[in-house]
């Protein structure tokens, strides 16, 4: 990711993405905290230095479950990341929201390719390949669920390549495909779908 | 010699499978990624997984870097390195050329020569003190019906370490979906002491849960190894044998060099 993008980060000031507040400390530091800490004092968190604590703080919830997608709205409170350098805010912001700075610099740039659900699900083989006969009311209910109301990340492919949201001070996390974890699902919901039709049929044979 | 000089305008790309369950999955491709970072052979490092963020699909948005090595940690050839990577980075062939970039798809991790000797240095290791003569070691993979390329790997291994003369009673292979099982590990060999050492890629799920039930060590899958105190302790005695399990040898720090050496190879195969 380039230097351009590290230089237009460092100069907006603070600035919030995702769950994390961006605050710029003197000396050319930075820290990072969870947007519920704001209003703490420093004492009251527990520090960390090392860009990669990033990977420790990421991993689990508060309940103690593993976080696969980064997205989900459940980053632990508790803790802040005071760092050197624009260097280690990008490996740390990279290890939070994995991508979310380069997808937004390809946004800026005009390179961003939103793929639609439906190019996603048709590429899928092997056990996945099911995932394609989704309705699309399946499709829509698992997206509101799992994408709009479940992940911090706006899918660009199910609410337009224009719906990058425009908010000052907020750093956007873009999501310009389905993820795997919702390919999965759609998997899921593809054979929910399928064994419902086929007990309705049994229960209400034609006439 | 490996010579990587070079490389310092290139991009490596690490490619995992990851897991949305077992939370130590993706933990040996980080670290291998960390410590080539650190070493500043190439001028960007990063990882994709399959199952976890950023996904393989979103691999070209990582890198400045117009050229990019793609190296597999994946320990054979079969479905995810053959189909599954390729479709998802848009592959055409060993070099693609796609929106200004220059991808090299290196071979995986677990084919590479240089894994014989990691594999040959863990079971010394595991059992430093075991007479050797007495000694079966075993390679355990997951196996399955559906890609014969999947036990090949271990295979070849085993017929390497055959022929390094280390010693041992017996080199075997294991598998947990096909036979021979592992679960009838004390069936396959009848020396005392048994050496298992999983050929995985991380302590996930299969290595550090699946395997250790179907061994008889638990009775049960336990939780992930992140969230027990300590390795479990070896040897294990166990259907009247003393019995050594290993992590996998992809969490072996050795690997890093492995990464590299795929690197190198295919530099070397261009004319």
């Amino acid at each position: 990711m380039s230097a351009s993008l590290l230089h237009h980060l460092t100069g907006l000031g603070g600035f919030t993405i995702g769950q994390i507040l961006m605050t710029p400390i003197e000396g050319g530091r930075f820290e990072l905290r969870h947007t519920d800490d704001a209003a703490l004092s420093v004492g009251d968190l527990e520090s960390f230095s090392d860009p990669l604590s990033a990977r420790q703080i990421a991993h689990y919830n508060a309940a103690g479950e593993y976080r696969p997608l980064k997205g989900t709205p459940d980053l632990r409170t508790g803790w802040r990341l005071e760092l050197n350098g624009a260097e280690a805010l990008r490996t740390a912001l990279d290890t939070f929201y994995p991508a979310a700075l380069a997808l937004w610099t390809a946004h800026r740039e005009n390179r961003l390719r939103v793929l639609p659900l439906s190019e996603t699900l048709d590429r899928q083989t092997g056990m996945y390949r099911y995932a394609r006969t989704i309705s699309p009311e399946g499709a829509e209910g698992l997206t509101q669920r799992r994408c709009r109301e479940g992940c911090s990340r706006k899918p660009l492919w199910a609410d337009g390549a224009d719906s990058v949201p425009q908010e000052p001070g907020i750093l956007p996390l873009l999501c310009p495909e389905a993820c795997s974890f919702f390919v999965a699902e759609a998997r899921n919901v593809a054979k929910a779908e399928f064994e419902a039709k086929a007990t309705q049929s049994i229960e209400e044979p034609a006439k | 010699m490996r010579d990587l000089t070079g490389l310092a305008d290139s991009a490596l790309l690490l490619l995992g499978h990851g897991s949305t369950e077992n939370p130590d999955s993706s933990a040996p491709t980080l670290a291998h990624a960390d410590e080539i970072r650190r070493r500043g052979i190439f001028a960007e490092v990063q990882c994709a997984f399959w199952k976890e963020e950023p996904g393989f699909g979103l691999s070209d948005y990582l890198f400045d870097s117009e050229t990019i090595y793609a190296v597999p940690n994946f320990i054979s050839e079969g479905y995810f390195t053959r189909e599954v990577i390729p479709r998802e980075l848009g592959l055409e062939g060993p070099t693609t050329q796609r929106r200004g970039k220059v991808i090299h798809y290196c071979d995986p991790v677990g084919i590479h020569q240089s894994m014989t000797p990691l594999l040959a240095g863990r079971a010394r290791e595991l059992a430093p003190e075991v007479p050797v003569e007495e000694t079966a070691l075993i390679i355990v993979g997951h196996g399955t019906g559906l890609n014969a390329k999947s036990t090949e790997a271990i295979r070849v291994q085993v017929d390497r370490l055959i022929e390094m003369g280390l010693g041992y009673g017996q080199v075997l292979d294991a598998y947990m979906e096909e036979a021979p099982f592992i679960a009838d590990w004390d069936q396959l060999t009848p020396l005392p002491n048994v050496l298992v050492v999983p050929f995985f890629i991380a302590d996930g799920l299969h290595s550090y849960q699946d395997i250790p039930v179907l061994l008889g060590i638990e009775s049960a899958p336990t939780a992930a190894i992140s969230q027990r105190d300590v390795f479990r302790q070896n040897p294990v005695h166990l259907r009247g044998r003393s019995l050594w399990y290993s992590r996998s040898i992809g969490t072996d720090p050795s690997l890093v060099d492995v990464i590299l050496d795929q690197v190198h190879d295919f530099l070397s195969s261009k004319p």
